[in-house]
Parts: structure tokens; sequence; C-alpha cells
């Protein structure tokens, strides 16, 4: 085991830790639309320190700094900490009768599958990564479903990019130029997950070779 | 090798041979790294057949009679349909300078030695996986290979082949497997 390895263990645990903290402060979420927000900054603060969940809103670049603003979590965010009993969310703009109960995990899932192409396999991969004690963040302004830290955005210098494949998305010999130009280009690894038969999940990762 | 020297192989049954007793120099094509020993004789993959032809290194005789590049072409690719991408791979490789042997696997069809060795003496360091630009890669095939190669602690490269046989080569490799021990919030 390798010096960073401790440290991300060390990293991951306490990361752990926290989010098993939130558990006891019975912290709801609103889900609007399909957006999830945390309206309390204290709470909202505390989740995103436990393993840089969401955004505040309107801070554009989010660090360990404490910060006044509600938290908006990203659809996989909010099921993933629905999923460790971390949150309950309600559906405000939903079901109006019925707006004092929360959404079950599987709730949830339908409206991202609602919103989101192939959701189901993209939250596969999220909680994958996350229950292996990674950060995972939206990529979208990389150009792929996540981008991956091991410590956090603004601790690690390259984040992984990854784009999930499941077994309906086909991989073309040109995803492969792609994936080696941009690794080659924005020095950063780019990852395809693939979710296998099995259901059992690889991270693949492709660089030019010089033969 | 001797380059006026030319490896006579012959179709038997459905099997490229160059009987050792018709080609007394076969050790200088097998330390090259063609074919494999089979008795009295030097089996040939298809590839290794055209490779040779086009060099001028080998010629195909059927009942005797010298084939050409041509019909060497068409004979093999009646039964073996992706010859012809097997063999851009093939050839692009072997001038690079590298000694490249066939594997019986429709997933690695081809292993590599490192420069200046050879499978006399030395473990390939790659399997070649073929693909082509345009088409579908089979992401379990592509995972298959990559614990193929890795369990026998060889490099995955795909040889990626474009509209016009020019190929690009990319390795493959796994990562994001760290698993961290999260013992505390696993219920």
């Amino acid at each position: 085991m390798s010096i960073s390895d401790v440290n991300l263990e060390y990293i991951a645990e306490g990361r752990a830790r926290r989010l098993m903290n939130l558990a006891n402060l019975d912290i709801v979420a609103d889900l609007i639309g399909d957006r999830v927000v945390i309206w309390d900054p204290e709470l909202g603060y505390e989740v995103f320190m436990a393993g840089f969940f969401g955004k505040p809103i309107g801070v554009r670049k989010p660090r360990m700094v404490k910060f006044n603003k509600p938290l908006e979590l990203s659809i996989y965010d909010a099921l993933y900490l629905l999923e460790k009993g971390v949150i309950k969310i309600r559906n405000i703009s939903g079901n109006m009768n019925n707006s004092s109960e929360f959404l079950k995990p599987d709730e949830l899932m339908r409206i991202g599958s609602e919103s989101y192409k192939d959701f189901e396999a993209k939250y596969k991969v999220y909680r994958d990564l996350r229950d292996k004690g990674f950060v995972v963040r939206p990529g979208l302004k990389f150009g792929s479903d996540f981008s991956v830290y091991r410590y956090g955005p603004g601790i690690d210098h390259a984040p992984f990019l990854v784009t999930v494949f499941s077994k309906d998305t086909k991989l073309l010999g040109v995803d492969l130029v792609r994936a080696g130009r941009l690794a080659n280009s924005v020095r950063k690894k780019w990852v395809i997950a693939v979710i296998l038969e099995d259901g059992s999940i690889r991270y693949l990762v492709f660089s030019w070779y010089r033969l | 090798m001797l380059s006026e020297v030319k490896l006579k192989i012959r179709l038997r049954n459905t099997l490229f041979i160059a009987s050792k007793k018709e080609n007394p120099y076969w050790r200088a094509f097998y330390a090259s790294g063609y074919g494999v020993i089979d008795n009295d004789s030097l089996v040939l993959h298809p590839v290794e057949v055209l490779y040779l032809i086009e060099n001028g290194k080998g010629m195909l005789l059927i009942n005797d009679d010298k084939i050409s590049l041509e019909d060497a072409y068409r004979l093999i690719s009646r039964r073996i349909r992706d010859i012809l991408r097997l063999y851009l791979v093939y050839r692009d490789i072997r001038e690079r300078g590298y000694i490249i042997r066939p594997l019986h696997s429709d997933l690695t069809p081809f292993e590599i030695y490192e420069r200046g060795k050879n499978h006399l003496q030395d473990e390939s360091f790659a399997l070649i996986l073929v693909a082509e630009a345009g088409k579908e890669i089979r992401l379990e095939e592509l995972s298959q290979a990559l614990k193929q190669a890795k369990r026998y602690n060889k490099l995955l490269i795909v040889a990626l082949i474009d509209e016009i046989g020019e190929i690009t080569y990319y390795q493959i490799d796994e990562t994001l497997v760290e698993e961290t021990i999260l013992k505390i919030y696993r219920k």
C-alpha cells in the first residue's frame, strides 16, 4: 500500500464518518422538478463537506471554505445520500396533497430515469465509485458523465473523466481515438466505465501507444 | 536468413505446411518467428503465408504450381473472412521490427515480442486486439481480453484500423480499482 493509498483511506474514512454522523441530524431536502435542495446552509455545508456533495447555490467554485448558501444536490448525490439514510427528500413540486411524504429511493430513481438518459447505469457507476471512497462530481464541462477525484476538486490536480457505457451503448473505434487524444492533450484520464452483463463494473483507460 | 532462399509452402488438407525435408533452412524461418513446429514440418498461419509471399521469402505451391499473391489472398479469404484486417495488423507490426506470432484466440489474435527478442527465448510483452474505427468494439470482449492480458502479465494493445488501412495503437488499462475499506458506513 503506497502513501497515497493510506491518505485516500484516511480521507475517505473521515468522509464516511462525517456522513454517518449526518444521519442523526434528520436532514430534509426538497425535490424541485428534478433538482434537490437543502435549504439550511449549516446542514448543507455539513453534507458538502462529507464528500463534496452538490454545490452551494451561487458559489462558482466551491472549496472547503464555509459557505452560507443553500446546497443544491445533483440527482445522483441525492439518490446516494437517500440510499445511505443521510437525507430525506420531500417532493414539493410533485404531489402537493402528500407533501408530508418522503420519497423512497426507487421513486427518485424513477424520476432520474425520466430526466436523464441511461440514468440507472450511470447511477450504478456513481454509487460504485462513491462506495470506493472517490469524490464523484458532474463531468459535463469536460464532456464526460462524471469527473472523479481521489481527494476532491481543487485538491487533486486532475480528475478522472468517466463516461459510462452500459451494455446498450456501443463503443466505437473512434471513441478510442477521442479518448487517446483527450488524455494526451488535456492530461486528464479519460475513463470508460463498462457495465458488464453480470452487473460488474470495470474502468478502462486508453492511451496512445507508440509501437 | 538467406535472402534468396524461399520457404516452400504447400496446402495440406486445410493447413499451410512447409516440410522440413523440402526446406533445409526451415530453422531460420522458425527463429524469425514464422510458424509452429509439427513433427516433420512447420505449420504456418495464413497471415504468415501472405507476408512471406509478399516479401519474396516464401512461395505457395498448389500441385507444384506457384500461386500468385493475389490468388493466395483469394484462396485464404474464402476460409477466413476478415483475413485482410488481420493481415494489415500483422504486416504493420512486422514492418516495425517486432516478432509477432498468431495466437489461437479470436479475442487477441496476436502476441508480440520486444524488439530484438523472440519466442524461442523470451515471453511476449503484449497481446493485440484488432478493431476498426467505424465499427463496434464489444465491451465484453474488451474486458475479457484485458483479463486475459492481466493474467499473463502482458499489456493489452488495440490495433485500430481506419477506413484506408492506417493503424494506430492504443494501450488499454484498468483504473479506479482502489477499494477503500469503508467499514463504517457499509451497513
